[in-house]
């Protein structure tokens, strides 16, 4: 544990000393600014006169929206900080002198790793904290379960950055960078699958979808974080509209995820892990 | 007493040590034997196996056959590794870190305890000359400065066995001196030191002991007075005849080239008895000097390709 604390460490500190984590936090800064702006036009403007629980569903969907775009973001900032973790120490010549040390591939693989997932953890607290804040100070809305949407949030970015980890073992950076996003879109497009399928009844995509959901737990963490968001009146619409309404918008989600899928994506995540260690130790270096 | 097993002896001690990438042999059969407290010179051509051979020693890469001991465990062992420096023939190290952070960083992964660990690094820095470039980004560094914080990340810990794969490839002359003078100054200490090079004249002033590898296997491998010929012993005789040639071959293996005769496998002590006898069977001595090849001479005619 210690040795694998010592590469959590280097990859904290690595990330920390870039400069593309300083842009990163910048436009976070920024995103957050300009959705307060926005908010503040659509309550005092745009949804002028509305009710108070349309002005709450309409602000709730809002934030929904913004915070799918960072999911994105988040996705993206994942795959490009994890492709060079292992590939890049290979490439370079560091992992020769580093791995001649009393340490093993896997105390290696399992820092970076850790120390990826500690920095997605305290990059969501703090980045969605931030937005929720300024949201509920612009218009009085809170989300409902904010510590919920950290959770899920994360854990949809734990799923990319382990699927990242595990092409690095094997591919250079841009050619895995390429496979694991292409991979997340096709998960996202899984989900949007399921919608479509559920709302012209067609079993073949929504079968589709679900195999693609249990490949790879990315879009269906992001429904946990949609779900997370959407306070008790727009669920209640959303399930007296049916089939007819929101409830099968890519965006939504009736319910958050069981607990049986909830468990699949932390065996996903560990055999993955496993898989990449695997991987890792069969690389000739 | 019972003499310690070769492995056990040895600093390292390989058997038919083999590694295949697919059909590639890279390092082929390899056996030998490094006794404890020798520079051990490790040659050959580009390509002959030599980083491969490392790979392997360091539990870098896995053998395809046959078995490698070190320090009287098996190559790879994780926790003799402690034992163990290494400065690769690819250097480098993180470059967004400073000299002094990289140092830290392998003084916590080799296990040395915190208390110790400032002054390890102190030596380091002051041993390869990077004292006064301590807190500056390694990306600063040129490629010379680099292989120097190299061989102060291998010197960490004190090991008692150091892997240097070309350690003066990026050096000036005045930085391959202080290199050489570290590397003596590690056997003052009884450290075994691995030197991987094709600098041939740097490996005859410091080795003891070289072994020459071509297309994966050793194609020579002794002292470096075997290697360097230092038996031999070249004679100008004239008026020689056969039974001359016979009393001489009694010696050693004697080769006769024009005037020069050749006999090597001759230890100093028995010169004059050679001479003696080359007297008595009716030659007449011109000259008599010590063969004295050079380490490249030798060298070129062992990978030379037909």
């Amino acid at each position: 544990m210690k040795k694998i604390a010592i590469f959590a460490k280097l990859t904290l500190r690595e990330s920390l000393r870039k400069k593309v984590v300083l842009v990163l936090l910048g436009l976070t800064v920024l995103v957050i600014v300009l959705s307060a702006v926005g908010m503040s036009r659509l309550v005092n403007t745009g949804l002028a006169g509305s009710s108070p629980g349309d002005i709450r569903a309409a602000i709730s969907f809002v934030l929904i929206l913004i915070m799918f775009a960072y999911s994105f973001v988040l996705a993206l900032s994942a795959v490009f900080f994890t492709v060079p973790a292992i590939a890049g120490d290979l490439e370079t010549g560091t992992a020769l002198a580093i791995l001649s040390r009393p340490v093993s591939r896997a105390h290696l693989l399992l820092g970076r790793w850790l120390g990826l997932v500690v920095l997605t953890a305290a990059y969501v607290a703090v980045a969605s904290s931030a937005e929720f804040l300024v949201v509920r100070v612009v218009t009085g809305y809170s989300p409902p379960h904010p510590l919920m949407f950290i959770f899920y949030m994360t854990a949809e970015t734990v799923v990319i950055l382990t699927l990242a980890l595990l092409v690095s073992t094997r591919l250079a950076p841009v050619a895995g960078g390429v496979i694991v996003l292409g991979s997340f879109m096709l998960a996202w497009m899984g989900g949007v699958a399921i919608s479509l399928g559920r709302q012209f009844s067609v079993q073949a995509l929504e079968t589709g979808g679900t195999v693609t959901r249990l490949m790879l737990p990315s879009d269906g963490m992001w429904k946990g974080a949609a779900y997370s968001l959407e306070p008790a009146a727009l669920l209640a619409t959303a399930r007296a509209q049916g089939a007819d309404g929101i409830a099968n918008f890519p965006f939504f989600s009736l319910s958050p995820p069981a607990g049986s899928y909830l468990a699949w994506t932390a065996g996903w995540i560990l055999a993955i892990l496993w898989l990449a260690i695997w991987s890792f130790n069969r690389r000739e270096i | 007493m019972v003499e310690a097993l070769p492995q056990e002896a040895a600093a390292i001690h390989t058997v038919g040590l083999t590694k295949a990438y697919g059909g590639v042999r890279a390092v082929s059969d390899l056996s030998m034997t490094v006794p404890r407290g020798e520079i051990f010179g490790f040659l050959g051509p580009n390509g002959a196996g030599k980083t491969t051979s490392v790979k392997l020693l360091t539990g870098l890469a896995k053998a395809t056959s046959g078995t490698a001991w070190v320090l009287g465990k098996p190559a790879g062992d994780v926790a003799n590794r402690a034992r163990i420096g290494y400065l690769p023939e690819l250097f480098r190290y993180q470059a967004w870190m400073s000299a002094l952070e990289v140092l830290q960083l392998h003084c916590e992964l080799a296990g040395i305890p915190k208390a110790g660990r400032k002054a390890e690094t102190e030596n380091a820095l002051v041993t390869v000359g990077l004292a006064d470039r301590a807190n500056d980004r390694v990306a600063t560094f040129s490629k010379g400065m680099q292989q120097r914080l190299g061989l102060g990340v291998a010197l960490l810990g004190t090991p008692d066995l150091v892997f240097l794969d070309e350690p003066t490839s990026a050096l000036d002359p005045v930085g391959r001196k202080e290199v050489r003078d570290v590397i003596l100054e590690l056997r003052g200490r009884g450290v075994t030191v691995f030197l991987n090079s094709h600098l041939l004249s740097e490996v005859q002033q410091v080795c003891d002991r070289v072994a020459v590898v071509d297309r994966g296997k050793v194609v020579a491998s002794g002292t470096m007075a075997d290697l360097l010929g230092l038996g031999e012993i070249r004679i100008r005789v004239t008026e020689l005849d056969g039974d001359a040639m016979r009393a001489a071959a009694g010696f050693g293996s004697a080769n006769k080239d024009g005037e020069w005769l050749t006999v090597a496998g001759v230890t100093p002590e028995r010169v004059p008895d050679l001479v003696a006898e080359l007297v008595r069977s009716g030659g007449r001595i011109h000259a008599v000097e010590r063969g004295r090849k050079t380490l490249e001479e030798i060298f070129i005619k062992l990978v030379e390709r037909p």
